[in-house]
């Protein structure tokens, strides 16, 4: 018999059914998808950095034999220190590199080294993940850097450096732990090793960095050899420790947590749908309820009957889902595999089968606290349809005979919305979160891909940068770079003023002496117009400004003093003003114009174009084409240098967002409105008694449904804009952002995707209203 | 008196699991001008689908209706629902309101809403006046604020005749507006109908009730989508005669096999 009640359940309401089971389904997909996903990348990144054996510290200084001994008396007074492996490499820069026609230039940002292929710590893999093998002649490229040229096996690059000239055939492209996440911006390129002792033996000698890899003895704690090595005079051009590696790979788990987000959305939608649906089916069917209580029927009984629809329909959208989600994850994981092992395991699958087992049976735990009205109801009131006779408020809001323009189908809309605003509850929770899942991303999206953003990188705002060199140079060559520049932009007749960021090392010591931590320090020429959390730009010798990380981490205000020794001299600083980065994990200190650095890391020019704004896009363009040696780049192309990889993917989530958001608002104005018109039906059928026309039925249908979504996305967008920006703010923080504001795109955020979702609505409604024709007049006698 | 409806060959056939049920066969008839006409005979015998397809609330297979002059076959959704807007009136057994309206509000909404049709030259004002007249007629006027739920079923009922008469209709079409009311009620809303005929509208109505048919001008008697008789009855002029035409009418419908 309950085969039967079932049976007839599912083919009666259709609709409804249906939209439950695409839910469930999108859920299960997404929830299984998203665990999997999260647990895959977490696994992956852990056992690819501990099969490419990646050292606990690894660091690259000048390659000569003051530093080689330095090291080397370090090391044999650490008993932190297991093993130490060092390895010659060659800086390259991007401009040295000649690619084939088609392919696009490596970025300047990009630092390159040339390697031998490492044997004994921070490993790299070829495509199929065994180690890597290069040839004479040959060269293997990182997978980051393939992706961004489009170079491909067999294509041949050029190297020109100082003293030589030679040609390589790419072999392939390789998996790198150590360097290969989109957050380092340097990265390897390996050569056989008789190609690099030849090239080794022809370049000038300040051309070749030493990196040394230290592996930690079993029970040195996290950062143990950082801290050690901070305390000597070495001096590194470049630091990681193993957690950094880690953590460098934050983006992909982002992604990962990004879609376990959306399924937890989805899961949210279809439990008010559940609710939705099961009160309403209740309301339908108080008669039927009652007559089975009549007859003897317990309370169980009935909640039976509807659990087995709703065990139905959950198991069969978990089971679709499960395998829904393998393409899925395969697809949002392929990225990922390009550049990390993905090992394969059964694992990742069981737990997706075990996150869809719980979703399902949350599902139905859902279901039967939905039924509790089952057993309020007695027996009468389930035959009198719960209605006790009694009213003791008026429903009524808007009064159609005081109005003297409300059109009659927008006072019955309007009177609907305002005075049963409970019964909408599905639909406007729907419409609020779906507004708020998908203006959050776009507002990230927005944020970090503002002009203004490079700021966060350390780098003022200009119209324009020039290329970024990264070497180790006295300041005086990077003055007489400047006035070189100045030169080749007046002899061109540019209005442009330029300016220069650069970077040194710096180190902080702690107040008692004991700690201590290398810091990049920046200083921009001419000074550059700042944001300051706190305080201003430093102004004197001894002033400085700290990042608010700094700040929180070594309890520094504006106002306090602090150590540095920058250039092997130690001075106490006065602190005045504090920012935030998003570089070196949000530590970096900013002199003042009197403070001069001896040694620069690295630097970059900039210019402000003296010319209209609506000019200087095409001025920029120009430049451009006019002076290609010097890679001018935007603002936005610069922000694309940096976080390139990371928006792609971003936008790929933002696209999958969106579609699944518009399917889900479909699905649910859908539902909505022909449950709306079955209800109403009597009251339909009246109005058309009364000489409406089916046209005029569904106007006043269409304009509830509008007032209600322009409420809701009103909602969902200020819910959106608040959440989100405090939401993103802890994600921020992993990088040394610590006060995110979102940055509004305003014609996105209020005009063009909340019209994509009331198109969307309007198109449902229109879709759903047929039923209104078929109404008859003797559908008033239905009960 | 000239004709306001006339039905020729009138016929409607619905297909059930394509079996054909032909629920009116060739009915012809004619209402004239401030007639008030029942139409009686056993369930299932086609009544109610006869009052709604000559009120173009549903489509006829065949055969031919006139309102008012005007040929309904073959006018479309937007000109029937003109015509039941500003012509027509309804009255049914079920009385159906829009819950978010006042009772009063609901009397009022068809009249607001034919002054957006073309010709129109009344104004709300006009309307909410016409409304308070008619409210006054049926002595509830008092109820005018009230929620639909705060009335009784014959007090509903009443708002409904008022609500079916806010545009001034031509003719009246009544499925059993005494169905769902007890006695007394049942006596008030007859009495009304008969005081707006004699005001000069024309009714049709469905009853299963000889009291009630015993008070209108001219009986139908419909079996099996037929009409079998046609009884004249004449003016009814007060409830001194209504005993001697309900025993005239009983015999007829004796006759007729009722």
């Amino acid at each position: 018999m309950f085969l039967k009640i079932l049976k007839k359940d599912l083919q009666r309401k259709k609709t409804m059914n249906l939209v439950l089971l695409v839910l469930v389904i999108l859920a299960s997909t997404l929830v299984a998808s998203g665990t999997n996903l999260l647990y895959t990348t977490s696994t992956a990144i852990n056992s690819f950095i501990d099969k490419s054996n990646v050292a606990d510290l690894i660091i690259t200084t000048a390659d000569n034999p003051e530093t080689g001994s330095a090291i080397s008396a370090w090391t044999e007074g650490q008993q932190n220190i297991q093993a130490v492996y060092s390895q010659q490499l060659i800086n390259v820069l991007a401009k040295q590199i000649g690619l084939p026609e088609g392919r696009k230039a490596i970025s300047t940002n990009v630092g390159l080294l040339l390697s031998t292929v490492p044997e004994k710590v921070n490993l790299v893999f070829n495509e199929h993940n065994s180690s890597l093998t290069v040839k004479p002649g040959e060269i293997a490229l990182p997978v980051s850097i393939g992706n961004a040229t489009g170079l491909q096996t067999g294509d041949v690059m050029e190297l020109r450096l100082a003293g030589v000239t030679r040609t390589f055939t790419v072999s392939g492209f390789f998996k790198d732990a150590y360097l290969g996440s989109d957050l380092l911006t340097i990265k390897r390129m390996i050569i056989s090793a008789e190609d690099f002792t030849s090239i080794r033996d022809a370049v000038a000698s300040e051309s070749l960095t030493k990196l040394w890899s230290f592996v930690a003895a079993a029970g040195t704690p996290g950062g143990g050899l950082s801290t050690a090595l901070s305390k000597t005079d070495i001096p590194v051009s470049f630091e990681i420790d193993k957690s950094l590696v880690n953590a460098s790979f934050l983006t992909d788990r982002i992604i990962a947590a990004l879609i376990v987000a959306i399924s937890l959305f989805l899961i949210c939608i279809a439990f008010l749908t559940l609710r939705f649906t099961i009160v309403s089916t209740l309301q339908d069917e108080y008669r039927s309820i009652g007559i089975m209580k009549a007859i003897g029927f317990n309370n169980f009984s009935i909640k039976r009957l509807y659990l087995v629809k709703y065990l139905v329909l959950a198991s069969a959208g978990g089971v679709v889902g499960l395998f829904l989600q393998m393409p899925l994850t395969q697809a949002m994981s392929s990225s990922i595999s390009q550049y990390i092992i993905v090992p394969d395991s059964f694992a990742g699958d069981a737990v997706a089968a075990g996150s869809v087992a719980v979703t399902v049976v949350i599902i139905l735990l859902f279901c039967l606290q939905c039924m509790r009205a089952i057993s309020k109801a007695s027996a009468i009131d389930a035959i009198r349809l719960g209605h006790t006779g009694e009213r003791f408020g008026k429903s009524r809001v808007i009064r159609l005979h005081r109005s003297r323009i409300l059109p009659p189908t927008v006072a019955l809309a309007l009177g609907d919305v305002l005075g049963k605003l409970r019964s909408y509850t599905t639909l406007i929770v729907t419409v609020v979160l779906s507004t708020a899942v998908m203006i959050i991303p776009i507002n990230l999206i927005h944020t970090i891909s503002t002009p203004s953003f490079i700021q966060y990188f350390g780098t003022a705002p200009a119209d324009f940068y020039t290329k970024s060199e990264i070497a180790d140079v006295p300041l005086s060559v990077v003055h007489q770079e400047m006035e070189r520049l100045k030169q080749v932009f007046q002899e061109h007749d540019y209005p442009a003023a330029l300016s220069v960021d650069y970077t040194f090392v710096t180190k902080y010591i702690s107040d008692d002496g004991e700690d201590s931590r290398n810091i990049g320090g920046i200083k921009s020429e001419p000074a550059a117009e700042h944001l300051y959390l706190e305080g201003v730009s430093p102004q004197l010798a001894n002033e400085i400004a700290i990042t608010s990380i700094m700040s929180e981490n070594y309890d520094k205000q504006p106002g306090d003093s602090i150590v540095f020794e920058i250039d092997g001299k130690r001075s106490t600083f006065l602190i005045t003003g504090i920012f935030q980065t998003i570089s070196n994990e949000g530590y970096m200190v900013r002199v003042s114009q009197e403070y001069v650095p001896q040694t620069v890391t690295s630097y970059q020019f900039g210019g402000t174009l003296e010319a209209p704004a609506k000019e200087k896009p095409a001025l920029i363009a120009q430049m451009k084409q006019e002076l290609s040696e010097l890679e001018i780049k935007s603002g936005e192309d610069m922000l694309s240098v940096v976080i390139g990889g990371f928006m792609g993917r971003l936008q790929s989530v933002k696209a999958l967002l969106i579609g699944i958001v518009c399917l889900i608002v479909f699905f649910i104005a859908s539902l909505f409105v022909r449950l709306l018109i079955a209800k109403e039906v009597r009251g339909i059928a009246v109005m058309k008694s009364l000489g409406f026309t089916s046209g005029q039925i569904r106007h006043w249908q269409m304009l509830r449904i509008l007032f209600l979504m322009i409420g809701s996305l009103a909602v969902g967008v200020v819910a959106a804009n608040l959440l989100g920006e405090r939401m993103f703010a802890v994600i921020f923080r992993m990088f040394g952002i610590t006060h995110l504001e979102f940055a509004i795109a305003p014609l996105e955020v209020y005009l063009l995707y909340p019209a994509l979702l009331l198109t969307v609505v309007v198109l449902a409604v229109y879709s759903s209203c047929g039923q209104i024709k078929r109404v008859q007049v003797w559908n008033m006698n239905m009960e | 008196m000239s004709a306001v409806l006339e039905v020729r060959n009138l016929c409607k056939t619905y297909i059930v699991n394509k079996a054909q049920n032909h629920v009116l066969r060739n009915i012809s008839f004619t209402l004239e001008q401030g007639e008030f006409v029942s139409v009686m005979g056993p369930s299932g015998s086609g009544k109610s689908t006869l009052l709604y397809t000559v009120s173009g609330m549903d489509r006829s297979t065949a055969g031919e209706v006139i309102f008012d002059r005007q040929k309904l076959d073959g006018l479309g959704d937007k000109q029937m629902a003109e015509i039941r807007l500003t012509q027509m009136g309804f009255i049914f057994q079920q009385m159906v309101m829009l819950g978010n309206l006042s009772v009063y509000d609901n009397i009022i909404l068809a009249g607001y809403q034919s002054l957006r049709s073309k010709g129109s030259t009344r104004t709300r004002t006009q309307v909410n006046e016409h409304a308070d007249r008619l409210m006054r007629k049926l002595n509830i006027i008092d109820l005018a604020g009230h929620d639909i739920t705060e009335v009784s079923g014959g007090q509903l009922q009443r708002a409904c005749i008022c609500r079916s008469l806010i545009n001034e209709p031509t003719m009246l079409f009544a499925d059993e507006p005494t169905g769902a009311l007890n006695s007394q009620a049942a006596k008030e809303v007859l009495e009304e109908l008969c005081r707006i005929n004699r005001e000069g509208t024309s009714i049709m109505m469905v009853t299963h009730d000889a009291k009630v048919a015993a008070q209108t001008d001219k009986v139908l008697y419909m079996l099996d989508g037929n009409i079998q008789g046609e009884f004249q009855l004449g003016k009814y002029t007060g409830e001194t005669e209504l005993r001697e035409r309900e025993r005239r009418l009983n015999e007829w419908l004796m006759a007729m096999g009722w």
